[in-house]
């Protein structure tokens, strides 16, 4: 697995999916504002753009008439033809079990927290030569993605 | 001889006479005062000459419907009550019609089973004529016409549902109905031949509608049968239903499997008519590569005659298939046993 800054969380907009490419791929990274989730922009139907669809609430419903929404899971909707998968899983809801669309973990946290792409090619020694340094403090937390090879 | 139970055979009440006396005396004088004959019944419904006789007494229906190739019946007796705009008329009419099917058929030959009249756009009167019957009176559905005021899915409807499956007796919806509404989907037609032709249609926006609106998940128990619907457009429309849900099921969310197998469990079909292929070896294909025959109740639509084909075609049935629709699927349906 390898790890990706995505970039500040600011550069994700609440409640619909960011494209970004990763590693040849196409994934929609999406702030629902509590957590983040990620989901491969690709539709196991028909392979429309998941990722633009919508972001829709967890709807479930006991009877005709009732409506329930589970706090803290969402659904993604394809725009093509609304087939929904479960955000965090990418478990289709009418067939959870064969149809299923990759998920990727994501995390948040500081800048500093390198990753294995960022890091100095090994057997490089300091130099003899140090430039003045100024503390600076990374108020902005930084989105990351792992995606396996 | 296995058994052959028809599941659609039209008594007909012969006049006003004769269900007078389960009517009460305020009734009995407004006909009187007023020279009313009674709703037009199956006279109204289709022209004199596809109905090849009436079958008004227990006498008439033994001659047409026990004497071969059926030897018990179920009887729907169409009178138009839901012609009949007053609430309390309707329900009166239906409550004396349901005490003569009663009376007439049902306690006098075990044969029989019927299907209760009620008046269906009043649902909490229809409801409580459920409730004066169980199935030991011999019992065993609710007939509704398919044309109705609005589809059978809206809740307005339940009460009807509810007492039925309190009572253990199915839906049965049939050809018929007046509503104020067109017949067709497209608007008023000028011909009976056009309302005829284009009577599936509405049987699928009532299957839809009840589907969509929860009756399946409301009524867990209950049954649906489609009498004189027809049975080929079923699959398509089942395929239609089932991948319009994985896009909209969120309209619906109390559905929450695919609706044909709801409808495969809940939903069977009189065989008459048969809107299939004349050649029965065709027919036969349709039937077992839809997997229709699991569905179908044998019926003769008496005395509305329709030509032998489906005869034909169940003779040419394997025997195991040909003893489930003729008999088996229908003792399991209205629990006959």
């Amino acid at each position: 697995m390898a790890r990706h800054n995505l970039g500040p969380v600011s550069g994700f907009p609440l409640g619909a999916a960011r494209i970004v490419e990763v590693e040849g791929r196409s994934i929609g990274v999406v702030n629902t504002g509590d957590r983040f989730f990620a989901l491969r922009n690709v539709c196991p139907h028909q392979g429309g753009p998941l990722c633009r669809g919508r972001v829709m609430g967890w709807l479930e419903s006991e009877r005709p008439g009732a409506y329930s929404y589970t706090e803290g899971r969402y659904l993604m909707e394809c725009p093509w033809h609304g087939w929904e998968f479960d955000l965090e899983t990418g478990q289709s809801w009418f067939d959870p079990a064969k149809t299923r669309v990759k998920p990727y973990p994501v995390t948040v946290g500081g800048a500093a927290e390198p990753s294995a792409e960022d890091a100095e090619p090994s057997g490089r020694q300091p130099g003899p030569y140090t430039a003045e340094a100024y503390a600076v403090a990374v108020e902005e937390q930084y989105v990351f993605i792992e995606v396996g090879r | 001889m296995s058994p052959v139970f028809d599941c659609d055979v039209h008594c007909d009440v012969p006049g006003l006479e004769a269900i007078a006396p389960y009517l009460s005396r305020h009734w009995r004088d407004r006909f009187g005062e007023n020279r009313w004959a009674g709703p037009a019944g199956i006279g109204h419904v289709y022209p004199p000459a596809v109905v090849s006789e009436r079958l008004g007494d227990l006498e008439a229906v033994r001659a047409a419907a026990l004497s071969g190739p059926a030897d018990r019946a179920l009887l729907n007796c169409y009178y138009g009550v839901e012609m009949i705009r007053h609430p309390d008329l309707t329900a009166e009419l239906s409550a004396a019609v349901n005490s003569w099917l009663r009376e007439e058929f049902l306690a006098a030959d075990d044969r029989l089973r019927a299907s209760l009249v009620v008046p269906v756009e009043y649902p909490e009167a229809a409801a409580a004529e459920i409730r004066r019957w169980s199935r030991e009176d011999g019992f065993v559905q609710v007939l509704m016409p398919v044309v109705s005021q609005t589809t059978y899915g809206n809740r307005r409807y339940w009460p009807i549902y509810r007492a039925a499956a309190e009572r253990g007796f199915a839906i049965g919806l049939h050809f018929g109905g007046v509503s104020g509404a067109p017949p067709t989907a497209s608007g008023w037609p000028d011909s009976y031949i056009e309302e005829v032709a284009a009577n599936a249609s509405v049987f699928q926006g009532q299957l839809l509608s009840l589907v969509a609106e929860g009756f399946f998940q409301e009524f867990p128990g209950l049954r649906l049968t489609l009498m004189e619907s027809g049975v080929t457009w079923l699959p398509t429309i089942l395929w239609r239903f089932d991948k319009m849900w994985k896009s909209y099921r969120r309209e619906i969310p109390w559905v929450k499997r695919l609706p044909s197998i709801d409808l495969r469990e809940r939903v069977r079909l009189t065989t008459q008519p048969l809107d299939l292929p004349t050649d029965p070896g065709r027919a036969l294909e349709f039937l077992e590569t839809m997997e229709l025959e699991p569905l179908l109740l044998y019926s003769s639509d008496r005395p509305h005659l329709h030509g032998a084909d489906c005869e034909v075609l169940i003779e040419r049935m394997p025997a195991e298939r040909r003893a489930k629709v003729l008999y088996e699927n229908a003792e399991q349906w209205y629990g006959l046993a």
